[in-house]
C-alpha cells in the first residue's frame, strides 16, 4: 500500500462521511470535524459506514418513540443489531446499565435471543413436518446435517444471556439457597442464623 | 434479579418473541431415543451427522411448599453444602462436597427440593467444567435433565441445562449441547410468559424473577 493509497483512502472516507452526515440532515461538518470522526471511528475499530449506522439509530429511537409499537420498534432493533453482532462481543450487550430509563439489558438480551432463535430453527426445524410412525420413528426423515458450530455458539450466548437477565450468576444458587433457608426459618419460628447475607439474593 | 418491571416487561417480550420459534422446535424431536442420539453424536462417526438435538420440553409449576421440619432439615443441608462449596479454594474439594450433597435426596413434598437439586447439580456441572472435566460435568446433569423428565419451570431449570450443554459442548456433544441449550432458551421463555400471567395483561408483566 503506497502513502498515495492510503490519502486516496482516506479521502474517499472523509467525503463518505460528509455524504452521510448530509442525508442524515446535519449541518455540513467542516474538515476538522470531518477527521475527529474519521480518527473515532478508527479508534473503535469501525469502518466509516458506522456513522450511517448510528444516525440509523437516532432514527430509530425518536420513530421508536413517536410512532412504532413494540413489535415493530424490537424488529427495528434487531435489524441493528444484525448490523452489529459481527464486531460487538455478546457479553458487551447484556452489561448492565444503572439508571437507563427503559433498561436497555433486556431489550439486548432480546435481540441477542432473536438473533440466535435464528440458528435454533435451523438447526432442529427442517423435519418439523414430517409425520411419525407407530413406534415414534420419524418417517421418510432425511439426513440432517450436523450442528453448526457457529449456531452452537449463538444459542449458547442467548442461553447465558438469558441467565443474566433471569439473575443467574456464579453466587446464585449459594445465596438462594441461603434465602431459602432464611424463609423456612423464618416461617417455622427458628431462630435466624448469623449469616449476614440470608434474606438477600 | 429483575426487579424494575419495565425492564421485566421487555425482558418478557423479547423471549415471548423467541418462544415461537422454540416452540416449534421442541416437537421436531418427538420421535427416537434422545439419550442415543446424544451418545452417537460423541462418535466422530458418519452417524454423528445423523445426530439431532433434542429440544424436547416438559415442565411442571413449581410452587413453594408449606414449610416443614424436613423441609427445613433439607435446605439448612444444602445451604451449608453451598457454604462448604463456597469456602473450598481447592476444585476438586469443591466438586466433591457438591456431588455428596447432591447424593441426599430431597424429602417428599417438598418442592423446593426438586430446585435447589437442580441447582446443585448445575453448580457441581460447573465446577467440573472449571476443573477441566466435561464428561464428568456432563455426567453430572444428563440424567437429571433427560428430555423425557418434566422440570420445574424455574431458573434453576434454565441453568442446570445451560450448564449441561456447556458441559456437552465442552465434551464434543453438539447435538446434546444444541438441544440442552435450545431447552434452557425455551425454558425461560416459558418463565418469561409464567410471569406475565402471574402479573396480569394489564399490568405489563412486572414482578420478580421466580
Amino acid at each position: 500500500v503506497t502513502e498515495h493509497d492510503t490519502q486516496t483512502d482516506r479521502q474517499r472516507a472523509l467525503e463518505e462521511l460528509r455524504r452521510e452526515l448530509e442525508a442524515m440532515g446535519e449541518p455540513a461538518a467542516t474538515d476538522a470535524e470531518l477527521e475527529v470522526l474519521l480518527g473515532h471511528a478508527s479508534d473503535h475499530g469501525y469502518e466509516p459506514e458506522p456513522v450511517a449506522f448510528v444516525g440509523r439509530l437516532v432514527d430509530i429511537s425518536h420513530a421508536e418513540a413517536a410512532t412504532l409499537d413494540e413489535v415493530s420498534a424490537r424488529r427495528s432493533w434487531a435489524a441493528v443489531e444484525s448490523r452489529t453482532v459481527r464486531s460487538v462481543p455478546a457479553e458487551a450487550t447484556v452489561e448492565p446499565r444503572e439508571g437507563a430509563g427503559r433498561g436497555w439489558v433486556p431489550v439486548l438480551v432480546g435481540l441477542v435471543a432473536v438473533a440466535a432463535a435464528v440458528g435454533l430453527a435451523i438447526i432442529v426445524l427442517p423435519n418439523d413436518t414430517e409425520p411419525t410412525g407407530a413406534g415414534g420413528e420419524v418417517a421418510g426423515r432425511e439426513p440432517t446435517p450436523a450442528v453448526d458450530p457457529e449456531q452452537l455458539e449463538a444459542l449458547s450466548a442467548q442461553a447465558r444471556a438469558g441467565l443474566l437477565a433471569v439473575g443467574v450468576d456464579d453466587t446464585s444458587a449459594s445465596r438462594r439457597a441461603r434465602k431459602m433457608r432464611a424463609q423456612y426459618r423464618e416461617a417455622l419460628g427458628v431462630e435466624p442464623g448469623a449469616d449476614p447475607e440470608e434474606g438477600a439474593g | 434479579v429483575i426487579a424494575v418491571r419495565p425492564r421485566l416487561a421487555l425482558f418478557a417480550i423479547a423471549f415471548a418473541a423467541i418462544g415461537v420459534a422454540a416452540c416449534s422446535s421442541s416437537t421436531v424431536d418427538d420421535a427416537g431415543d434422545p439419550r442415543t442420539d446424544a451418545v452417537e453424536a460423541k462418535a466422530p462417526t458418519e452417524s454423528s451427522a445423523d445426530a439431532r438435538p433434542d429440544a424436547r420440553l416438559v415442565t411442571h409449576a413449581f410452587e413453594p411448599s408449606t414449610p416443614t421440619e424436613a423441609g427445613l432439615a433439607y435446605v439448612e443441608f444444602v445451604a451449608d453444602v453451598h457454604e462448604r462449596a463456597d469456602l473450598a479454594e481447592d476444585l476438586d474439594v469443591q466438586a466433591e462436597i457438591l456431588a455428596d450433597g447432591l447424593d441426599r435426596a430431597p424429602p417428599e413434598g417438598v418442592a423446593e427440593g426438586e430446585v435447589l437439586q437442580l441447582e446443585l447439580g448445575a453448580r457441581l456441572c460447573e465446577t467440573h467444567l472449571e476443573r477441566g472435566s466435561p464428561q464428568a460435568a456432563r455426567d453430572a446433569l444428563v440424567d437429571m435433565l433427560d428430555p423425557q423428565r418434566s422440570l420445574p419451570l424455574d431458573r434453576a431449570s434454565a441453568h442446570a441445562l445451560t450448564a449441561l450443554g456447556d458441559a456437552a459442548k465442552a465434551s464434543d456433544d453438539d447435538a446434546l449441547a444444541a438441544g440442552s441449550y435450545a431447552r434452557a432458551v425455551r425454558m425461560m421463555s416459558l418463565l418469561a410468559d409464567d410471569l406475565a400471567e402471574k402479573a396480569g395483561v394489564g399490568d405489563v408483566r412486572g414482578g420478580e424473577t421466580p
